[in-house]
């Protein structure tokens, strides 16, 4: 049995999904926050169930990746049952793409999600109505709280065993009529489908290019007469067909938002004010700086309290070690190489991690990042890019992996391969525990953030050149700004230690790893080799100890390990007694600049293919060498 | 408001969200531009015919913050221009 959960962007599905399926989804407060599905076994009232995630679309038509992704789902997989979240706060747009999925003639159940959102904006729906207008079951939900799920499952079982198919709502006359001589050619001329005739011609007059190839591969003639409608409709209407057909859509969609829902006095309280502050032409840009910086600060000043304690613990410990099993041995020095592995996650990179992971879920669940791309509009009009592309490099972050994936928001294929360029430079949340636990523990807070500024002009520099040499323009910006939203704590905690458990069960096992790796090379003096491989880099170029050449190699498979392979490769966490003020820079600068991580070159090569896969690195690594070898000459100069 | 006397009959120029009065509420007349954009645009609620209003515009040529049946939407200096829409409240003798 198979339920799709199927609504617009930032109507609560992945919520809803999250709350029978374990935290799988990544949900935020922003539009386009899942631009893959997700599927997940669930029990649900005693039967198995398969429950899909698609990404959210406004629409059924296929101009952006995610709506195609959804699009092509449900034209080509059977779905038992259809769960149709809308956000009842915005019934008449939700209800757009309601219409669309009775089309498609499967069982379906609306869950109108999001009730108290409604209710706080004066909104009231009549549920029964609205059942009896749509011809499907409706059930109120509060995803976020798990209220009215049971019941909503529930409905969804209770379609799915009478396979109760929902009938289309009607179009204006002149649309019906276009739509029965389509949908008859199409039925003539095509043995069976999936889908209704009545569906594939609607695409056909809305003249959607996906839907269009995937006839026009299979050869379907329709003798010219799906021209001859989309001519008489366009004649008859003066518009192009599909925005006669998107515009009778639309007129339905809101005839029956009048008839079902009353609106009452909205709650005007703090979101609104807080609001008009974010967005204002003359606090927003200045508060956004605010907030940045003081996530900046907020995360170090936390992570460096819980840091010393912990280092001083491990080196306790380490000592001890080294008493009882002498360092020289084989089970000496891989002993010594796990508990640096250990300590290496637990005290360095953890310490940083969460606070820094658990500001990012509150930038995201509070729906301040389609914030900060309104604000940074112009800004990335500069690279060639518009404000959309602030969320994927925003979510840079935090992981490369997800923000190449978040390109997909993006329209147009220039934008997305530009936007994946630059957004790889971004350091993620593994650079960032070395720029903290490196420059900022131990030159201080304000070389830290000269690291993230240094970073930021780059990427500007580099869009900017990258934008000129790709042609096209971006498209401008369309973008939905979500309502301000508490974030409700246990979905900040569920998506931190998603993000934790992935650093946690892929990142840490590999680290300790590592260090017995690099322990037992170390033993037989095989990492000498490595480093003197990589000397006339690391040490005749970049003035660095020759030890700090394997930690690079490790570097690649993940960012953290660079940090912790230092902490080893040096033989003490006190890195800032061995390595001099001009020696952290240098090898921070060029640790945040050089090659994306193999997760982030595998997914880079899926995104956007291997060619600009391999020259998006490339010009890490001359960006790195360059601005490593500045770092040091500035520092020579300065005479520091 | 930019005026325009080559416009028909010497009225003024058709307004753009660009640069229709905040906070009025203005109805949509045209979707200018491709059908991307367009269908960018009808998904997002905004069709002809239908009320909006310009909240806030950003500084420096940014984005235009518009509301449209209760939800905001950002629309950059570039779409916003293609949006072209009239106010419902049309001063006296300049009735279209």
């Amino acid at each position: 049995m198979r339920f799709v959960l199927a609504g617009q962007p930032n109507s609560g599905k992945s919520t809803i999904f999250n709350a029978v399926a374990g935290y799988r989804a990544a949900t935020a407060n922003f539009p386009g926050s899942s631009v893959v599905y997700t599927v997940s076994r669930a029990m649900i009232l005693g039967r198995e169930t398969e429950v899909v995630d698609l990404p959210g679309v406004y629409s059924l038509t296929s101009t952006d990746a995610a709506e195609r992704e959804a699009l092509n789902y449900l034209l080509e997989r059977d779905a038992d049952v259809i769960i149709n979240v809308i956000d009842a706060s915005r019934l008449g747009r939700s209800l757009e793409l309601t219409l669309q999925l009775l089309e498609l003639g499967r069982p379906m159940v609306v869950a109108l999600n999001m009730h108290d959102e409604a209710v706080r904006k004066g909104i009231e729906i009549d549920r029964a109505r609205l059942a009896s207008e749509l011809g499907v079951p409706v059930v109120t939900t509060i995803g976020r709280r798990g209220r009215g799920l049971r019941a909503l499952f529930r409905e969804a079982m209770r379609v799915c065993l009478t396979e109760d198919r929902p009938q289309p709502l009607r179009y204006d006359n002149e649309v019906e009529r276009a739509l029965a001589d389509v949908a008859k050619a199409v039925s003539e001329n095509l043995e069976s489908s999936r889908v209704p005739a009545r569906f594939l011609a609607i695409k056909l007059l809305e003249q959607d290019p996906g839907v269009g190839d995937r006839l026009g591969r299979r050869g379907v003639p329709l003798d010219g007469r799906l021209e001859r409608a989309i001519d008489e409709l366009e004649k008859a209407h003066g518009w192009s067909s599909d925005q006669v057909i998107s515009g009778s859509r639309h007129a339905l969609a809101h005839g029956v938002e009048d008839r079902v829902a009353t609106l009452g006095r909205s709650y005007v309280g703090w979101r609104e004010a807080v609001d008009r502050l974010l967005l204002h032409p003359f606090t927003g840009g200045p508060l956004m700086a605010l907030i940045l910086v003081g996530f900046f600060y907020a995360v170090f000043g936390l992570g460096k309290h819980l840091e010393a304690p912990l280092v001083a613990a491990f080196a306790r410990l380490a000592d001890s070690l080294a008493h009882l099993v002498p360092p020289g041995t084989l089970v000496g020095t891989v002993l010594n190489g796990l508990v640096m592995g250990i300590s290496g996650g637990v005290a360095i990179v953890l310490p940083y991690l969460v606070p820094f992971l658990v500001g990012l879920a509150l930038l995201e669940d509070t729906g301040y990042l389609p914030r900060m791309a309104y604000i940074l509009d112009n800004v990335m009009h500069r690279m060639g890019l518009h404000g959309k592309s602030v969320v994927p490099l925003m979510l840079g972050y935090g992981c490369s992996v997800p923000a190449v994936m978040a390109t997909r928001i993006l329209e147009s294929p220039r934008d997305r391969r530009l936007t994946t360029a630059i957004t790889v430079f971004i350091p993620c949340s593994a650079r960032t525990t070395v720029i903290y636990a490196l420059v900022g523990a131990f030159l201080g807070p304000w070389w830290a953030l000269s690291v993230y500024v240094l970073n930021l002009i780059v990427i500007g520099a580099l869009g900017a050149l990258l934008a000129r040499r790709m042609k096209g323009r971006a498209p401008g910006l369309i973008l939905e700004i979500p309502d301000l939203r508490l974030p409700a704590l246990n979905n900040l905690a569920a998506k931190t230690w998603l993000s934790l458990r992935e650093f946690i069960v892929i990142a840490w096992p590999l680290l300790i790893a590592s260090s017995a790796v690099l322990g037992v090379l170390e033993w037989a003096h095989a990492d000498r080799v490595l480093n003197a491989a990589l000397s006339p880099l690391t040490v005749v170029l970049l003035g660095l100890p020759a030890a700090t050449g394997v930690t690079l190699i490790f570097g690649l498979l993940r960012k953290e390990l660079t940090l912790v392979m230092l902490v080893q490769a040096l033989g003490t966490a006190n890195i800032g007694a061995v390595l001099t003020a001009a020696q952290l820079m240098t090898f921070t600068v060029f640790v945040v600049f050089y090659m994306p991580c193999v997760a982030t070159i595998a997914v880079m090569a899926r995104e956007v293919g291997w060619k600009d896969t391999a020259w998006i690195s490339a010009i890490t690594v001359v960006i790195a060498v360059t601005l490593a070898t500045a770092t040091r000459m500035l520092f020579a100069l300065s005479g520091a | 408001m930019v005026y325009d006397p080559s416009a028909e009959g010497g009225r003024e120029a058709v307004l753009t969200l660009e640069n229709a009065r905040l906070q009025q509420p203005a109805r949509v007349l045209e979707l200018a531009g491709g059908m991307g954009v367009r269908s960018h645009l009808n998904t997002l609620g905004i069709h002809v015919g239908d009320t909006v209003r310009v909240v806030e515009r950003a500084p420096f040529k940014g984005p235009v913050l518009i509301e449209v049946h209760g939800t905001r939407v950002a629309l950059g200096r570039g779409v916003a221009r293609k949006v072209k829409v009239e106010h419902d409240a049309v001063r006296s003798g300049r009735t279209a």
